[in-house]
């Protein structure tokens, strides 16, 4: 056939292909979306809903667990307490914590920080001079304790002056002291900028830093605090009535763990030397409430988000009803099925998305809302609001995919015939 | 009854070589018999014939938004048959024009967005569809509505706009399918003075109409009748080009 020659020539030629830029996808979904708002947000209902519940019952449950009441306060909550039996297993005095507790423990995973601290048995007197305030201190009611940079940290008490101690100091046995507020006041020393020293009996030790008030170790307000293998070295050990304690501080909700790893990562020759005390577990009281009743809403809020789902379908599927007239014209001007499949997924996934956004701010509200009216610290993972939108565009997605679908297979020529 | 395309004009843009259009049943209802016909660049021909005699189905044909049962279909020397799909969507894209008796506006948006829709889905930077857009509309005598939605609009005005979206891309051919349908004979006279004006900018225009006076000022008629076409002055066979 010769007259195929000049078409097949032409065929020959690349012929243009069909195709849309992402930018003009998403914008011709988002005008869609814009175009009618109202619709658009009651559609999202529901999975805003879901979002939104699914936030605020998470969100509650673990601000519930890591609550602050009267009798039981954050502090307490992340305080783990390691005391020494203070003896050999021949009943002789003995200090059995391991040198460097701080770094050792901080290994764990959960612990925020951890200190030793131990009252020394210190008979001498407390002085700024040595000689002329020998008697005036007499009978003071200053302590001398062994003690890290961990141990502060982890009693959440500040530093009104100074540095502290550091990891040097502890191990090249320094010998500096850290003053606790009332001891400070007692000696009269407000500020270590004129490098106070102060002796205990006549061995100088240089202030390196001064203790606010508050923090969960009290008895450090009219402490000297020595490193502690300084002052182990110089005092010996503790008495067996006073034994040496590590205090730890940890993550919320971690303490109950690190209170049973605890004895074994500090003596894992000799566990039974050590004795752990963890904070009550409040998750323990309220577990029974949280499950029975944080599982029901969790199904509603899921139930909420299938909701939310088919109400993004029912819509996208009766938006495919509609505008039959624009798919055939988007067709005629060029679109493929691909195109038309891609627009109404866009469309969902966005309704879906903001769905996710808005249920997640509301949720986030509804946390806080709940924790402030009753004074509770609002204790919400920080990947999940985060994963809210996400949750919203599978939703959306899944709603779409039929509807899109149906769309994509609408012949041009009969979508156009439509009004 | 043996020629070839050899001997079809060579500004032919459209050339139907035995084109069938058969609707699948029950029962098979063949809308187009086999159909030869040439429309040469820069024609302005009306297709005429009775409700349901295969006029849609023909346009639809040659508009690439059907696909037709038998036959040969070359438009802008492409042989639309060997094309993939996404080859016959942008040749739709770009080289057709289309005007409908409903004009499919998007009512959400407004007279600018919808011209500028002309363009999207062959990649046009959306800078240059705004940019023709504005052009199309003026040409068509809108650009003072270009920021209209289009239910503020006449109906008249709402086929301008369509229009403009049909000639914003500059196609070859332009396919109208009972354009002034739904407006009263002044706008159907807007219309088709529009329609004119393409046509004497060079651009193959083919209407279809039941309104005579339309019908009558296209240089070349073709008649339609329980799917048969036929060339107006029955003399001569429909593929032997128009004027
Ligand atoms: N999708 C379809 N399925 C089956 N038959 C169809 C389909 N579309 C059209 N037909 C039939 O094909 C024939 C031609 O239809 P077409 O729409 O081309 O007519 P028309 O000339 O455009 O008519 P009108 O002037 O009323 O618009 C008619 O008999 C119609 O019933
Ligand atoms: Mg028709």
């Amino acid at each position: 056939m010769a007259g195929e020659a000049p078409a097949a020539h032409r065929s020959a030629l690349a012929a243009p292909r069909s195709g849309i830029r992402v930018a003009d996808l998403l914008r011709e979904g988002v005008a869609s979306v814009a175009a009618r708002p109202g619709r658009s947000i009651l559609t999202m209902t529901g999975t805003v809903l879901g979002c939104a519940a699914f936030l605020a019952i998470i969100g509650l449950t673990s601000t519930a667990s890591g609550q602050i009441t009267a009798q039981f306060n954050e502090l307490e909550a992340t305080s783990v307490t390691v005391v020494d039996t203070g003896v050999s297993e021949r009943g002789e005095p003995r200090y059995n914590f391991p040198e460097q507790v701080g770094p050792l423990m901080r290994g764990l995973n959960g612990v925020v920080d951890a200190g030793v601290y131990a009252s020394l048995n210190v008979s001498e007197t407390i002085a700024i001079r040595p000689q002329v305030d020998a008697e005036a201190s007499a009978g003071s009611s200053l302590a001398v304790y062994g003690g890290e940079p961990g141990t502060l940290a982890a009693a959440g008490v500040e530093l009104v002056s100074g540095n502290g101690m550091d990891e040097f100091h502890i191990q090249t046995r320094q010998p500096v002291a850290v003053l606790g507020f009332a001891a400070a006041a007692q000696l009269g020393i407000a500020s270590v900028v004129s490098q106070p020293t102060v002796f205990i009996g006549n061995r100088p030790y240089q202030v390196v830093g001064i203790l606010g008030q508050g923090g969960s170790l009290p008895e450090l307000g009219n402490a000297v605090i020595v490193p502690i293998g300084l002052g182990l070295e110089r005092y010996g050990p503790p008495s067996p009535a006073t034994p040496a304690h590590v205090l730890v501080r940890t993550d919320l909700g971690a303490a109950g763990l690190i209170a049973r790893q605890a004895a074994y990562r500090l003596r894992p020759d000799a566990p039974d030397l050590l004795d752990s005390i963890a904070p009550p577990d409040w998750s323990m009281i309220t577990d029974d409430v949280d499950t029975s009743v944080g599982t029901l809403l969790l199904a509603l809020a899921g139930i909420a988000l299938v909701i939310g789902c088919v109400a993004i379908a029912n819509t996208t599927l009766v938006a495919v009803m509609e505008r039959t007239g624009e798919i055939g014209l988007r067709q005629a001007l060029g679109a493929k099925r691909s195109h038309i499949l891609a627009q109404f997924l866009v469309e969902s996934v966005l309704l879906g998305a903001i769905g996710g956004l808005l249920g997640s701010a509301l949720g986030i509200a509804a946390v806080l809302i709940g924790s402030v009216s009753r004074s509770w610290t609002p204790v919400l993972e920080p990947a999940l609001p985060l994963a809210a939108p996400v949750v919203g565009i599978v939703v959306g997605a899944l709603a779409g995919l039929y509807p899109s679908w149906q769309a994509s297979r609408i012949p041009p020529a009969a979508a156009l015939q439509r009004v | 009854m043996t020629q070839t395309f050899e001997q079809a004009p060579p500004g032919a843009v459209i050339e139907l070589d035995g084109i069938e259009r058969t609707y699948p049943g029950p029962p098979p209802v063949p809308a187009l018999a086999a159909t030869r016909l040439t429309i040469a660049a820069g024609d302005y021909v009306a297709v005429v014939g009775p409700s349901g005699s295969g006029k849609s189905t023909l346009l639809n044909v040659i508009g690439l938004l059907d696909v037709p049962t038998a036959g040969r279909y070359v438009l802008d020397g492409y042989d639309t048959g060997a094309l993939n799909p996404s080859e016959r969507a942008a040749l739709r894209g770009t080289r057709i024009g289309f005007v409908f008796q409903s004009f499919h506006l998007m009512a959400h948006r407004t007279v600018l967005e919808n011209v500028a829709l002309a363009g999207t889905y062959v990649r046009l930077p959306r800078r240059r569809r705004l940019a023709q857009a504005a052009e199309a509309i003026e040409r068509v005598g809108l650009g003072h509505r270009s920021q209209f939605l289009p239910s503020q609009l006449s109906g008249g005005e709402r086929q301008r706009v369509a229009i403009a979206r049909a000639i914003a891309g500059r196609p070859k051919v332009l396919l109208c399918d009972e354009p002034t349908g739904n407006l009263d004979t002044h706008r159907a006279g807007e219309i088709v003075a529009l329609f004119e004006q393409m046509h004497t900018d060079g651009m193959t225009v083919v209407v279809v109409t039941h309104d005579e006076s339309l019908a009558g000022r296209a240089a070349r008629q073709l008649h339609v009748r329980d799917g048969v076409v036929t060339d107006a002055a029955a003399s001569r066979p429909a593929w032997a080009g128009g004027v």
